[in-house]
């Protein structure tokens, strides 16, 4: 008798399968969202340290600010702190709303989820795998944005001779909450475009819909929250609260997509998209 | 059973059974082809009724998943990995070790002649050589089971005839083979029998002769002369004889009945203008479903 084939049906086998797929497509693309960041917040930094009177540049924002009694050096440190996480968090979040995007939407139309529906894996382990590579790439994502804000603190910091002594709970602050939007994101994304894959399809809605992106916006939305939490409540709440009122939220947003999907999630709908 | 999906029901009371060999799905667009091999393969539960594959419902029994292989409509590779690679992936996919990986992707390049192409991007394959990819995805698992998807669609000539030649291979081997295809020259060529679908029913079941039989009766086409009178004798006799120009056209199902209605006409002294089989009873098959879907 022929012996019973392995059975496949765990989310690690899945998400292994996954990760050799992404290692030979070639990992440097997965850390194109990671330069794109680079990019933007070298360019922020070059623009600011070399203006030259404009109001765009470091030195004449903070000469702006030292006319209501602010310290230079402190002004220009502290738009790096109120930014920086806001801006991890929105960069995280937009790649894995690309990533997603990638993964479900452009794999549907082209049948590759239909062929991971016919492979011998319940749907919900189909989903639980999905959830775990994107949320491990998402991890991947923040680790190299906050590495990369942290780079540029520290260089603006040494560059403006500024000195700074951070808290415990504005790094815990600025760096799990990101995480969580990230987080928060990967459930928002995959809940957007498998509950409701025609928000991945171009047109499926019509030629003024914005196409595919419309499924990634909800995604980009703890992005956005964190961006805007650090820039008007940091200076006025404590680290310690930030973390507990922008970092539940989020996790909270993160959970509610996760067990939605969970619940509702029917093959027949990514199919019939 | 019953199967659809959430806005549509499609499959209404499908009854069928297959065993070893190659079976055809044929049908019009929309009559319900795709959806029964998703209800198949598992992806789609019936909302009505039940499908075993080797005694196990694929749905609830997902283990019975991999002794199906699939090759859907779109071919669905990974467009940057090389043949090789999406072949590896899968097998990754499937829960395989690395030795096993290694000697099934090396088996099913060889046995679908892939050799050549195993390093060329997935990307840059042509219609036919992805459909050949998509087939030996499929075989992988060495599924006892294999659901194939319209394989001929869009493949030329020289490697539908290679395609053919893999699936009557394989169906000599043992393997239980649903093929569904538009091509209906192929689908007359390679088939042990074929199930007829309309609108998410079976309207027939059998080897392309008995189907030429029971359902059209256009194994022989006699073409002659005469008008309405005529019509209405052979009517009355049980054809279902179609004016034509200034004669009339008789479908019959096969050379006995059509050497009777023969001998029958020109004893009355009817002119005979043209008597010869049918060009390819499948296509006269479907031109007549087409007809009654209209």
């Amino acid at each position: 008798m022929k012996p019973e084939p392995v059975t496949a049906d765990r989310p690690l086998r899945l998400i292994r399968a996954l990760a050799w797929r992404t290692r030979t497509e070639g990992v440097r693309y997965l850390f194109i969202p990671v330069a794109m960041f680079a990019a933007v917040i070298t360019l922020a930094i070059v623009t600011s340290l070399t203006g030259t009177g404009h109001i765009n540049g470091a030195k004449a924002l903070a000469a702006f600010a030292e006319r209501y009694g602010a310290h230079a050096d402190a002004v220009t440190v502290g738009i790096g702190l109120l930014l920086g996480p806001g801006l991890v968090a929105l960069f995280s979040c937009m790649s894995v709303a690309q990533l997603v995007r990638n993964l479900i939407g452009a794999e549907a139309s082209r049948g590759g989820i239909e062929a991971l529906l016919a492979a011998p894996y319940r749907p919900g382990t189909i989903m639980t795998a999905l959830l775990g590579y994107v949320g491990a790439v998402a991890t991947l994502y923040w680790v190299g944005m906050s590495a990369i804000a942290a780079l540029a603190l520290a260089a603006v910091t040494w560059s403006t001779g500024a000195t700074v002594s951070l808290t415990a709970s504005y790094l815990l602050a600025a760096l799990i909450v990101p995480l969580l939007a990230s987080w928060a994101a990967t459930g928002l994304a995959l809940l957007a475009n498998l509950l409701y894959p025609q928000l991945a399809q171009a047109g499926s809605y019509g030629i003024n819909t914005g196409g595919a992106g419309m499924a990634g916006l909800p995604a980009m939305l703890p992005g956005l929250g964190v961006l805007f939490v650090f820039l008007f409540w940091a200076s006025s709440v404590s680290a310690g609260e930030l973390l507990g009122v922008a970092g539940g939220t989020v996790a909270a947003v993160a959970v509610t997509g996760v067990a939605t999907i969970a619940r509702r999630f029917r093959p027949d709908a990514v199919l019939e998209s | 059973m019953s199967a659809g999906y959430r806005t549509r029901p499609v499959l209404r009371n499908v009854s069928l059974s297959f065993g070893p060999g190659l079976h055809l799905i044929l049908g019009p667009n929309g009559a319900g082809k795709t959806t029964l091999f998703r209800v198949l393969s598992g992806i789609l539960r019936p909302t009505q009724g039940q499908v075993r594959i080797l005694g196990r419902d694929p749905y609830v029994d997902v283990a019975v998943k991999a002794q199906v292989g699939v090759a859907a409509h779109r071919a669905a590779l990974a467009q940057r990995l090389t043949v090789a690679g999406n072949l590896h992936y899968w097998c990754l996919v499937l829960g395989m070790q690395k030795a096993e990986r290694l000697r099934r992707v090396h088996e099913v390049l060889d046995l679908l002649d892939l050799g050549p192409i195993a390093d060329q991007r997935a990307g840059r394959l042509s219609r036919g050589q992805a459909q050949r990819v998509s087939l030996a995805r499929a075989m992988l698992g060495d599924a006892q089971v294999l659901l194939l998807d319209e394989p001929f669609a869009g493949v030329d000539p020289q490697v539908a005839v290679q395609l053919r030649g893999h699936l009557r291979s394989l169906a000599r081997a043992g393997r239980t083979m649903l093929v569904s295809t538009h091509e209906l020259a192929e689908a007359s060529e390679i088939g042990d029998d074929v199930t007829v679908l309309r609108d998410g029913r079976v309207i027939g079941q059998g080897s392309p002769a008995q189907l030429r039989g029971s359902l059209v009766g256009a194994g022989y086409r006699l073409r002659i002369k005469g008008g309405a009178g005529l019509a209405d004798a052979l009517g009355r006799a049980g054809y279902r004889p179609e004016p034509s120009g200034d004669g009339l056209i008789v479908a019959v199902a096969d050379e006995q009945a059509a050497q009777k209605l023969l001998a029958e006409l020109i004893t009355a002294g009817v002119g005979i203008t043209e008597a010869a089989p049918a060009a390819n009873p499948l296509e006269e098959l479907y031109l007549h479903l087409q007809e009654g879907a209209q």
